[in-house]
């Protein structure tokens, strides 16, 4: 079977969860959404998603969670080699300076989000950083190119690069 | 000052001068020695060799010290009869160490120095008289350095104790400017949420009313939907249970979603997910009717997801209003006077409300019987509850838990507040209360290390007490009394 990429979307509040799910639908054609409530219950996820060889290609990820906060499970992420490559997105409204700062130096945090977040900016954000990873992770990006920027994945099949790279 | 040292005669010099005198007197030298000065008259100079030596009978003698780089003369002692005037010179041999200048007409008896040695080797009494008289003179200055010195110390000490004295002013000034900051920054504050709270009132009020009226709306267009009148009543059906449906948890929600798929095979993720949602009976009835994928799908849940968004908006908007009429309960900024009878457990429901955020997770265990209302300055208190379950907070991290009780008897209520924190270190428990003590180093947010001390003020003011300890089951106890 395809490996399939998920997006994972760590949040406590239900109806934030719910909102951000709704908000990047249109990417669930292609990438899997799994969501999970705490810090724990995103290692069960994560683990269950490598267990069966598939990869998470997007953390969306807010910081105060009940145990374990947001930027703990991203630095823990970063350490770990199957998902150092994902990429990771902070969602919040609460996160200080000294948290962030953690984040971007020990997790490679590609984005910051703050609440309120604008529909438009989380589609964005989510598609410009799924196109990365499934350049650099994926031998055949073609068939992603209906949901991401399908102009740098034309690009990067012009060039050759996806074909000889791997 | 009396010294008791030893023998009479130490006292008496005086008495020995005038044995010396007779004891010249019964040689006949005493004439050739024998010298009556007046007033002003130098007997010796500074750093001059010593040619004579002065035994003082009558009058006085003033010894002056020259101050160093300087030609300014001052006195260091007043001689008297009976002293040896050029003693340290006589027993050491140096230059004179003073000048010495009669201070009133005097009598002295002047021996030139090479006599009084060869006397000494002479004569075996004159010999003791002189020890006897420089032991004494000795200890005479001896004595007078002692006094000094006493006297010296007793200036330094005076010295420290106004030096002490200033530093506490300075510090008590230094805590009452940084008190005076706070208050203002307190008040600064008051003012900027009561403006927050009016200005974030009146749009939710108007989003509130706008969702009523737009639902309102939204139903009578369903009314004119083009559906046979039972699948109407489906419709509504679905409306009405996404009105009223919660949010399964994630896990709930993975573990629905996929017995759906069993039946629903061909539907999308996010239309399980709703599915999940939607009461069983009316899910029954989907699949009853084989609405179970695509477009067709879409139609019914669109009425489910409508009725939820409605839902959201609504309790959003109860949720934003509940925090903003905390805000301003909490900072009593809607009511004229300070000091008002008040039900403290207000305060406290507050207080929780609008920390939340940093209690999040914790147990809160709250047992808060009816006490009776008392006067008080609600929004002082409020500020004491806040500083004691942030600490709590700090204390405690991410987990933890949170009691609080309060309970009165005839004159007094308390409140008590306990954590399950490490506690607080027995070496600070005594000063947590004082003035710019902090445990927080680097951190200091907003305040400056007088949350406490500040409690402890109001609490004052309010003429209770407000005392810390560590349980015997770990965590720190806060008891706030207050009078009745």
């Amino acid at each position: 079977m395809e490996t399939k990429i998920y997006i994972l979307v760590v949040e406590d509040e239900p109806d934030v969860l719910d909102s951000i799910v709704r908000d990047i639908t249109v990417f669930e054609k292609f990438f899997p959404i799994e969501m999970a409530d705490s810090a724990e219950e995103a290692r069960e996820l994560i683990d269950s998603i490598l267990e069966k060889d598939d990869q998470i290609g997007l953390i969306l990820c807010d910081h105060v969670l009940p145990g374990d906060n947001g930027v703990e499970l991203l630095v823990e992420m970063q350490n770990r080699a199957e998902t150092e490559d994902t990429q990771k997105v902070l969602i919040t409204g609460q996160a200080g300076l000294q948290e962030t700062v953690r984040a971007v130096n020990e997790a490679d945090l590609k984005h910051y989000i703050a609440k309120p977040w604008q529909k438009d900016e989380l589609t964005k954000i989510t598609k410009e950083l799924l196109t990365d990873y499934v350049i650099d992770h994926v031998e055949a990006p073609l068939k992603y190119m209906q949901v991401l920027d399908g102009e740098r994945i034309a690009e990067h099949i012009r060039t050759g690069r996806g074909i000889t790279d791997r | 000052m009396k010294f008791k040292l030893g023998k009479q005669w130490i006292d008496d010099r005086n008495r020995v001068v005038q044995l010396i005198r007779r004891l010249f007197d019964d040689s006949g030298h005493s004439e050739r020695f024998l010298k009556s000065v007046a007033e002003g008259e130098v007997l010796l100079k500074e750093g001059d060799p010593l040619e004579d030596i002065f035994l003082l009978l009558e009058g006085s003698v003033e010894l002056y010290k020259k101050k160093p780089d300087t030609d300014t003369d001052f006195p260091i002692a007043r001689l008297e009869a009976g002293s040896f005037i050029g003693i340290i010179a006589f027993t050491t041999g140096e230059p004179s160490l003073t000048t010495a200048v009669a201070a009133a007409p005097s009598v002295l008896l002047k021996i030139p120095d090479e006599e009084v040695r060869s006397l000494f080797k002479k004569n075996k009494q004159f010999r003791n008289y002189m020890d006897e008289l420089i032991l004494a003179n000795l200890l005479d200055r001896f004595r007078n350095t002692i006094i000094l010195q006493i006297k010296l110390n007793s200036a330094n000490n005076k010295l420290r104790e106004e030096r002490n004295e200033l530093q506490k002013a300075y510090r008590e000034l230094k805590e009452a400017q940084d008190r005076l900051i706070y208050q203002e920054k307190m008040a600064t504050l008051g003012q900027l949420v009561a403006g927050f709270a009016h200005e974030v009132n009146n749009p939710t009020a108007s989003l509130l009313r706008s969702t009523e009226t737009l639902e309102e709306r939204i139903s009578s267009l369903m009314l004119l939907l083009e559906k046979e009148p039972d699948d109407l009543d489906f419709f509504i059906s679905l409306y009405n249970a996404g009105r009223k449906a919660g949010y399964p948890d994630t896990a709930t929600l993975r573990e629905l979603t996929a017995q759906l798929k069993e039946s629903f095979t061909e539907a999308t993720p996010a239309q399980l997910r709703l599915l999940a949602q939607v009461p069983e009976s009316l899910t029954a009835r989907l699949l009853e009717n084989k609405v179970l994928k695509g477009e067709e799908l879409d139609f019914y849940l669109n009425q489910f997801e409508l009725g939820k968004m409605f839902q959201n908006i609504e309790s959003s908007g109860n949720r934003i209003a509940g925090l903003v009429k905390s805000l301003k309960s909490y900072s009593r900024t809607d009511t004229e006077r300070e000091w008002e009878k008040i039900d403290i457990r207000e305060g406290i429901h507050d207080t929780l409300q609008l920390t939340s955020n940093r209690i999040k997770y914790y147990d809160i265990d709250l047992d808060l019987p009816e006490v009776p209302m008392i006067r008080a300055n609600a929004a002082a208190l409020n500020q004491v509850w806040t500083n004691i379950i942030l600490n709590a907070a700090d204390a405690m991290g991410k987990n933890g838990s949170l009691s609080i009780q309060c309970n009165n008897n005839q004159e007094t209520l308390w409140v008590e507040i306990r954590d399950s924190g490490p506690g607080i270190d027995e070496e600070i428990i005594e000063r947590i209360f004082d003035s710019n003590f902090s445990t927080k180093k680097s951190e200091v947010k907003f305040g400056l290390g007088l949350g406490l001390s500040i409690s402890r003020d109001i609490i004052h003011q309010h003429g209770g007490t407000i005392s810390a300890k560590n349980s015997a089951k770990g965590g720190a106890i806060f008891t706030v009394t207050l009078p009745l």
